[in-house]
């Protein structure tokens, strides 16, 4: 919206003076080259001391507006980055409705948009619309990722844009396939660590609540321990452990508490109950239970289940 | 399925096959051809049952209970006149089905007495013995007719009760105790049939003994 | 009430007291409260059995009369029927708490629906004469049995009012009886005329009180279970002293000052507990059971126990526990999941959950299928426009849950005791004639016979019919244990409604 907005206005200043702006700009695009992960403000304002944050912001803008930048929001502060020459033609040889549908894609950035969602901003008829998404991909202007929020879903973004997590699933996807087997190792892992603090508590002279204490363990402590075994062949942060020690927490193994300092605190706990009599009979378990009545064929004296289980 | 009738092309509830997971266009698994099993294999079984010595001694408990007041006079039992086969039990059976029936067992001054077994004072009874007896053979024959349709509607029954009514109306406490005789007759086969009889004024009868006075 | 419901009374009416009881309480169970000519008509039987059976109904406590303008009108109280369910409980119970001789007397009572106490002295008596173990039975302890069990309220007075119905709500009545205990000896001695002095004054088991001390006992385990020994005693006084100063089944005990507590503890035979009070309190009341409450800071501290809260947390592990071994760990994560979050959408559930999208999804559909969760259609508001307009946030609705799975306990022991009882006849010809074999050794017996006589008598069943005769026993004996487990989660589940 910000940079909308400038756009309009900017337009009249690139008309009245053209000079000394081009070498800014030039400077400018020059930093960002050297820059591939982006420059900031700041950065702009350490190396062009001298240039006033109006027509700073003015240069900017018409540099966005000609698709020589991508913008990027990062720890608070905005980012401008570079955008593959090639790419930033797209204003040349593309027709409107190419462009129209190339901005749209640009302003989802790196979470990427749904085709439905492109054909109801853009307004243009579901053949057209593949056909322009087919020529953008064509010219490698677009991409096509498939998302792991919802199976074989395609999102669509600019493409020199790495796919946030929400589209990759992060640490725990590769190609979009869920890793199950490597989660699961993980959520046995933490526990095991988790289970092993808790048997400390049983040498533990101190008193029961400090026997309790011991049994803590703070996200970062397992994060290590994790990190130490070495099992895993990605980076995971402490962030990606906590998402799989919330998993202990729904087995219902593990209990989050929130220390005082803020941290999260993990503990292995035993459960309230013994398994419940229900499920030592078949009948708890039956999976046939709704047609299991006084006649037919699946009735409790002719249960195999029962038969089976009495054996 | 769920939405069904729920009327024309509005979501309804029911599961659509992108939210149970398969994209549009993706194959989805053959249909189901065959019935399902009627016992299909166990996902899951139950948990193993460990029977501790607690719950061995619970279960004796039960079980013991269990057949104390099966053998027990609570186990209120049919009347039987012929035994067919001796069994075990019928040792006991001396014991149940005492003379002195059930009513030794209260103490009526906190039972209702209308739960009383009902014997009448036998004077009217040798006066109307004739009639009695006739009455009697119909009922055999009755009760013929009435097995044959074992099956038969309640109306019928009522129907056939109607008619009772007309020829009994003068003799409905005699009836009641014609029950009596009849529970000591018969044989436990036709026992049952001795409400085709109940003429469904049994309870007057009741209020008019209650009114002779109370009988402890 | 449901027909599993219904027809599990009638199961465990059949096994106790026959087909004619059964009769006449099915027919109550299914037509409400009504006279006696009506059940005469429904049952087709004959009228003194159906009065037979109203006696012995009434007398268990199973049955209520109540006076109409017609004469007298009859109905069933199901709940009582569950109850012998329990009984084996009750009698365990009491035999850890007051002692074998009470337990007996228990039994008695039981047994008998009400009972003078004199009688049940008497029948104990003899009960225990002839038990094999050898004891020697006294009248003054089973007196003194006895009178704990009244103490303690285990036993009330059985008025005549308990079996009428719409009754004014009368105190229950534990004022003792002047036993005449010669009487009592001279009775079982065979003197019919002498005179206990207890005429007429009846006592029946005290259901509430004990269906109280079970549900204690289930708090407490789960306390020693989730901490210690040691804060599983903490607890058992707690609710000790939540007796002594609330209202039986109040939701949550009136203040419990901390002096008290130490009081009570001190008195414990638990040197850790009572060194670490303060502790042990901060734990219970730390946990997220939530059993435990600090409601208050005068004298030291005043705790509050929550039974409405921790019924609710019993029985969320229950069905916790159920999904699991019905679905397995996945399913039990997004149930918990589910719970956790209240409303969830199903993306939410497998990122959280970290299952594979299409697994998330065909478990919550299990789920969803089976009731164990519930899902609620919602309307996107404001942007009318917009693709998606609907979605669906999955949550559970616990009461729906509990209800079904208290109807799963019931379909499970009414299926159980059904097998049971299949069970037994198909092989009932085996099983008379080892009882014909055991009366007839013990009569030998008595009279003095000979080992060879009884070798003999042994012999007459083949080794082959021992061993099928021992594969059904124990058959039997799994299915009864079965229904003993399965009454566990039934009462739990209801101890969980009663609350809520």
């Amino acid at each position: 919206m910000e940079i909308e907005a400038g756009t309009s206005k900017e337009q009249d200043a690139t008309n009245a003076d053209t000079n000394p702006f081009e070498i800014i700009e030039q400077k400018i695009l020059a930093l960002a080259q050297a820059r591939p992960k982006g420059i900031s403000d700041k950065d702009l304002i350490i190396e062009m001391p001298d240039l006033p944050s109006v027509q700073r912001a003015q240069i900017i803008n018409k540099l966005l507006s000609q698709g020589h930048f991508d913008l990027f929001k990062q720890g608070g502060s905005l980012l401008y980055r570079l955008r593959d020459p090639s790419k930033a033609k797209i204003a040349k040889g593309a027709d409107n409705e190419e462009k129209i549908v190339y901005s749209i894609i640009e302003e989802a950035g790196n979470k990427g948009i749904w085709i439905r969602d492109i054909r109801f901003k853009s307004n243009l008829m579901p053949t057209q619309l593949s056909k322009i998404l087919k020529s953008l991909e064509i010219k490698k202007f677009i991409k096509a990722v498939k998302s792991v929020a919802a199976s074989k879903k395609k999102v669509y973004m600019l493409y020199n844009l790495e796919p946030d997590t929400s589209v990759t699933g992060g640490a725990w996807y590769q190609d979009q396939d869920f890793e199950a087997e490597f989660v699961d190792v993980l959520n046995q892992q933490c526990y095991r660590f988790l289970e092993k603090k808790r048997e400390q508590m049983n040498s533990c002279r101190g008193g029961p609540i400090m026997a309790r204490n011991v049994t803590f363990a703070s996200s970062k402590e397992v994060w290590k321990f994790i990190s130490d075994l070495g099992i895993s062949k990605v980076k995971l942060s402490v962030e990606d452990l906590e998402m799989i020690l919330n998993t202990l927490v729904y087995d219902g193994k593990v209990e989050r508490t929130l220390s005082g300092d803020g941290s999260i605190l993990y503990r292995a706990i035993e459960p309230l109950l013994d398994s419940p009599g229900l499920i030592k009979s078949t009948c708890g378990v039956c999976p046939v239970r709704k047609h299991c009545c006084d006649i037919g064929d699946v009735t409790p004296t002719k249960c195999q289940y029962i038969t089976e289980w009495l054996e | 399925m769920a939405g069904r009738g729920r009327g024309r092309g509005r979501p309804s509830m029911s599961i659509t096959t992108e939210q149970l997971g398969f994209a549009k266009g993706e194959t989805l698994p053959p249909p189901v051809l065959q019935p399902p099993l009627k016992y299909p294999l166990l996902e899951y079984k139950p948990l193993p049952l460990n029977i501790t010595t607690e719950l061995s001694y619970l279960f004796e408990l039960k079980k013991g209970y269990a057949e104390y007041l099966r053998e027990s006079p609570n186990n209120v039992l049919p009347i039987v006149v012929k035994k067919d086969i001796e069994r075990y039990s019928d040792r006991y059976q001396d014991l149940i089905t005492d003379k002195s029936s059930y009513e030794i067992r209260y103490d009526w001054s906190r039972m209702p007495v209308e739960l009383k077994r009902q014997l009448r004072k036998r004077k009217k009874q040798k006066l109307e013995n004739p009639k009695k007896k006739q009455k009697h053979i119909d009922v055999e024959s009755k009760l013929q007719e009435l097995e044959k349709k074992e099956s038969s509607q309640q109306s019928d029954v009522e129907e056939e009760e109607k008619e009772e009514e007309e020829t009994e109306e003068k003799d409905d406490e005699q009836v009641e105790e014609e029950e009596e005789e009849l529970d000591e007759e018969m044989d436990e086969g036709t026992d049952y049939a001795n409400n085709y009889f109940d003429n469904g004024e049994g309870y007057d009868d009741e209020d008019d003994n209650l009114d002779d006075g109370p009988i402890y | 009430m449901s027909v599993m419901c219904r027809k599990l009374c009638s199961s465990i009416l059949f096994e106790h007291f026959g087909q004619i009881v059964q009769c006449v309480a099915e027919d109550l169970f299914k037509h409400g409260a009504r006279s006696l000519e009506l059940i005469r008509y429904a049952t087709d039987l004959p009228v003194t059995k159906v009065k037979e059976a109203l006696c012995v109904l009434i007398k268990h406590g199973f049955v209520r009369y109540s006076r109409v303008e017609r004469g007298l009108e009859f109905s069933l109280i199901y709940e009582n029927v569950l109850l012998i369910l329990r009984y084996p409980k009750y009698m365990f119970f009491i035999k850890t708490m007051c002692g074998d001789e009470s337990e007996m007397i228990l039994e008695e009572v039981l047994m008998n629906g009400y009972i003078t106490a004199s009688e049940v002295i008497t029948k104990t008596y003899k009960k225990i004469e002839q038990s094999p173990s050898g004891r020697q039975p006294s009248v003054p302890v089973l007196k003194e049995k006895f009178e704990l069990l009244v103490k303690n309220q285990f036993l009330t007075r059985s008025l005549c009012t308990d079996t009428v119905g719409g009754r004014t709500n009368e105190k229950p009545d534990f004022t003792l009886p002047n036993l005449n205990l010669t009487a009592i000896i001279k009775k079982i001695e065979g003197d019919n005329n002498s005179d206990p002095g207890d005429s007429k004054i009846y006592w029946k088991v005290n259901f509430d009180r004990l269906i109280q001390d079970l549900r204690d006992q289930i708090i407490v385990s789960a306390i020693r279970r989730r901490l210690d020994e040691n804060a599983g005693e903490l607890m058992r006084q707690l609710l000790f002293l939540m007796y002594l100063r609330t209202a039986s089944w109040a939701h949550t005990s009136n203040p419990i000052p901390l002096t008290e507590i130490k009081e009570a503890v001190k008195k414990t035979s638990y040197p850790l507990l009572i060194h670490h009070l303060d502790q042990y309190l901060h734990l219970i009341e730390e946990d997220s059971s939530q059993f435990l409450k600090r409601v208050g800071d005068s004298g030291g501290g005043q705790f509050s126990v929550n039974m409405k809260e921790a019924f609710e947390q019993l029985a969320w592990a229950t069905l916790e526990n159920i999904v699991m071994e019905r679905f397995g760990s996945k399913a039990a994560r997004i149930f918990r999941l589910v719970r956790d979050k209240k409303y969830i959408e199903q993306e939410q559930i497998q990122q959280l959950a970290m299952i594979p999208a299409k697994e998330a999804k065909h478990l919550t559909y299990t789920l969803l299928q089976e009731n164990y969760i519930q899902m609620q259609e919602m309307k996107k508001s404001g942007v009318s426009a917009a693709p998606i307009k609907t979605f669906f946030l999955f949550h559970i609705d616990l009461n729906v849950v509990v209800y079904m799975e208290v109807e799963h306990c019931y379909h499970a022991l009414y299926n159980i005791m059904q097998r049971r009882e299949y069970e037994v006849n198909s092989n009932k010809r085996m099983i008379d004639k080892q009882l014909r074999m055991q009366t007839l050794t013990t009569n030998l017996k008595e009279h003095g016979a000979t080992e060879e006589q009884l070798a003999e008598i042994a012999d007459l069943m083949t080794p082959s019919e021992k061993q099928q005769l021992e594969k059904v026993q124990n058959t039997i004996k799994k299915l009864g244990i079965t229904e003993l487990q399965i009454d566990d989660t039934l009462f739990l589940l209801t101890m969980y409604l009663r609350y809520h």
